[in-house]
């Protein structure tokens, strides 16, 4: 039974990483098309974020980086995809690629390629124990905190003005101006909303790993990606099941890949991503909007 | 008559094309072993930046998992092209005949070709149901898995510790017959009945399939063609640098290669060489740069992210002045430059900025239109 707990804790401490970067990047995708690579460097430039302000008290620290990468974010809007805006996806993947690049080896020019290591919050080592169970605080701090971002943001969505305007651009773009959307409000608002979550996931990965480094975005932003791939590109609800479907996928092999093959999980999970992408091209959650109309 | 007619053409493209990369690896190694090590390295790039083009280029999919096949390609020519000392050395666990081949660089680089068109071909075939941005991102789930493979499968790759290999490093001259070589191929597989379906489908996929092209069927010939030259550049990539491991075939040699393409221009031989070209160029000349600190005295390692900056700089700017690439997706062609002379009207959007060492083609029309 603990056993069970324990699996399904881990499966859900990863699920919601994934969830949150494959929200971040669902939420661009849906209204622009474009395929943001440079979200994972959100994520690096919140893990130095937290690096550079980490003599100030952990609250602050935290508020400072998230507000850094969701600054960032716009910035990255406003003067690298504004310009491009309308170009075909391929073109806009490129860039947004083009532009990870950059950003990473700026960073490695400011902070070189050695990691940096930190503690952000000393509650985030410790754990608890529940009947018998350890469970870590930040197992703990992850899993909620995602599960209210999700819901702040499905109220966001449901009730706000600004968010039904993004739910109508997300659905055709050029109606909703049409309609008197304004695109350039909606689409900051999406990069907005998306540096803040790949801001709080920097926070929540830098507590898990405690190092920093230039790369560490990479991961987290493959997997957002193929989370939602997997949910169906553009759908926020996909994207949020794709990321814990990938989480549970990934604490299953974990659980149960023999020890000689467990260097091999990441291999078996994204051939299992290869293969639900070729059963289901559309994703989980189809979204009309997306498919070519004949 | 026709064929003949476009036999002259596709053998004057294929002559300029030549040219230009051979004239280039002249220049490339006059100024000493440096740079010739940057003129071979230009050269391997190129033999892949063209296999790419062969897929991306007609089949306007954009894929991130060709640098996979590369690595394929790589690992076979290592484990064929050992020593026997060697081998038993690094890889002391190869099953059966491998233990004891051994294989001419020549001999290597087909068969690790035909290794990676057989692997692209079993990979590709689930994936040709995807289109547009599903099967792109379903080509970075290929390269995160090969990676993951070469990073475990010690018994091949010797996991992230890599492998040395002690045969023949191969000349430049070798190295400039194979990328001639895939220019020739490129353009005659584009120029081919199932090229030309590709491209149809690049244009238009419903139109395409409408008049009967099956689209997948083009898809995978094309996609198991360029895993061929890539793996063929992989293994001239193993035995030019004696040394492999999995991080070389990962992130930072597919973002080098897809923005060799996409500067140059995607559709195109022609993109394909210039973008190498430029590229080679721009980062050779960045490198020196970042070596000129050095050699100041001041060791100033927060420099050594200098090129890549510059390489991301360039392809950003021709992304947002130039989106469709310094040739535009024309072919360089001899034989309609005299007409581009004679019929030279007033530039309607003057771009004085635009100046190419060839006179390239600016608004003609896909030639296959």
């Amino acid at each position: 039974m603990t056993t069970i707990i324990q699996f399904v804790i881990d499966a859900l401490t990863a699920g919601s990483y994934y969830a949150l970067f494959a929200l971040g990047i669902a939420l661009i995708f849906g209204i622009m098309q474009l395929v943001n690579f440079a979200h994972g460097e959100l994520i690096m430039i919140g893990g130095y974020a937290v690096y550079v302000f980490s003599d100030m008290p952990w609250p602050l620290t935290i508020a400072v980086a998230v507000a850094v990468v969701v600054l960032s974010a716009l910035l990255m809007e406003r003067l690298a995809f504004r310009p491009i805006r309308g170009a075909n996806p391929a073109t806009l993947l490129i860039s947004s690629f083009a532009l990870s690049f950059l950003l990473q080896n700026v960073g490695q020019m400011i902070f070189t390629t050695l990691p940096k290591s930190t503690d952000v919050v000393p509650l985030f080592t410790r754990s608890v124990d529940v009947g018998g169970l350890t469970i870590g605080w930040l197992s703990i701090v992850t899993i909620g905190t995602t599960a209210l971002l999700l819901c702040l943001l499905a109220v966001f969505m449901g009730r706000t003005e600004t968010g039904v305007q993004m739910r109508a651009a997300a659905e055709d773009f050029e109606m909703a101006e049409l309609c008197g959307v304004r695109s350039n409000r909606v689409i900051a608002t999406a990069f907005g909303l998306g540096g803040l979550l790949a801001g709080v996931g920097a926070v929540l990965l830098v507590g898990q790993t405690g190092s920093i480094s230039i790369g560490m975005g990479l991961t987290p932003v493959l997997f957002g990606f193929t989370a939602a791939a997997i949910g169906g590109l553009g759908s926020l609800p996909g994207a949020v099941v794709g990321g814990y479907v990938l989480g549970f996928g990934s604490a299953l092999l974990q659980q149960f890949l023999p020890d000689g093959a467990a260097g091999y999980r990441d291999a078996f999970l994204f051939a299992g991503v290869f293969a639900l992408m070729a059963f289901r091209p559309g994703g989980l959650f189809r979204v009309a909007a997306l498919s070519p109309r004949v | 008559m026709p064929n003949t007619k476009r036999g002259v053409r596709l053998a004057s493209i294929a002559a300029v094309l030549c040219g230009v990369v051979v004239i280039a690896t002249f220049v490339g190694t006059l100024g000493g072993p440096r740079t010739d090590r940057a003129t071979g390295t230009a050269l391997i790039l190129l033999l892949v930046v063209v296999g790419l083009k062969i897929f991306i280029g007609d089949s306007g999919v954009f894929s991130f998992g060709h640098i996979a096949f590369m690595g394929v390609g790589a690992y076979t020519t290592a484990v064929v092209t050992m020593s026997p000392g060697q081998r038993s050395f690094q890889l002391p666990d190869l099953p059966g005949p491998l233990a004891t081949i051994e294989m001419s660089g020549l001999e290597a680089a087909v068969l690790s070709g035909a290794v990676a068109a057989l692997v692209a071909t079993v990979v590709v075939a689930p994936m040709l149901r995807l289109s547009g941005l599903t099967a792109s991102l379903a080509t970075v789930a290929i390269l995160i898995v090969f990676q993951s493979v070469f990073q475990n499968a010690e018994m091949f790759t010797r996991g992230s510790s890599g492998l040395i290999l002690d045969a023949a490093t191969p000349s430049v001259v070798t190295l400039l017959l194979w990328a001639c070589l895939s220019i020739v191929v490129a353009l005659l597989f584009r120029h081919s009945r199932t090229g030309l379906r590709l491209a149809s489908s690049r244009e238009d996929e419903v139109a395409a399939k409408a008049l009967g092209v099956r689209v997948w069927a083009e898809r995978g010939a094309a996609f198991a063609l360029s895993a061929f030259v890539v793996g063929v550049a992989g293994s001239l990539y193993a035995q030019y640098f004696g040394s492999i491991n999995p991080q070389s075939f990962y992130i930072t040699l597919t973002f080098t290669t897809i923005a060799m393409l996409v500067v140059g221009g995607l559709t195109s031989v022609s993109g394909a060489v210039l973008g190498t070209l430029v590229i080679s160029v721009a980062i050779e000349l960045l490198r020196t740069v970042e070596r000129g600190v050095y050699i100041g005295g001041w060791e100033v390692p927060s420099r050594s992210g200098l090129a890549e900056v510059g390489l991301a700089l360039v392809l950003l700017v021709v992304l947002l002045t130039r989106p469709e690439g310094l040739t535009a997706g024309a072919e360089l062609e001899p034989s309609t430059w005299r007409d581009k002379l004679r019929a030279r009207r007033p530039p309607d959007p003057p771009s004085p900025a635009e100046t190419s060492p060839v006179p390239t083609v600016i608004d003609l029309p896909e030639e296959s239109r």
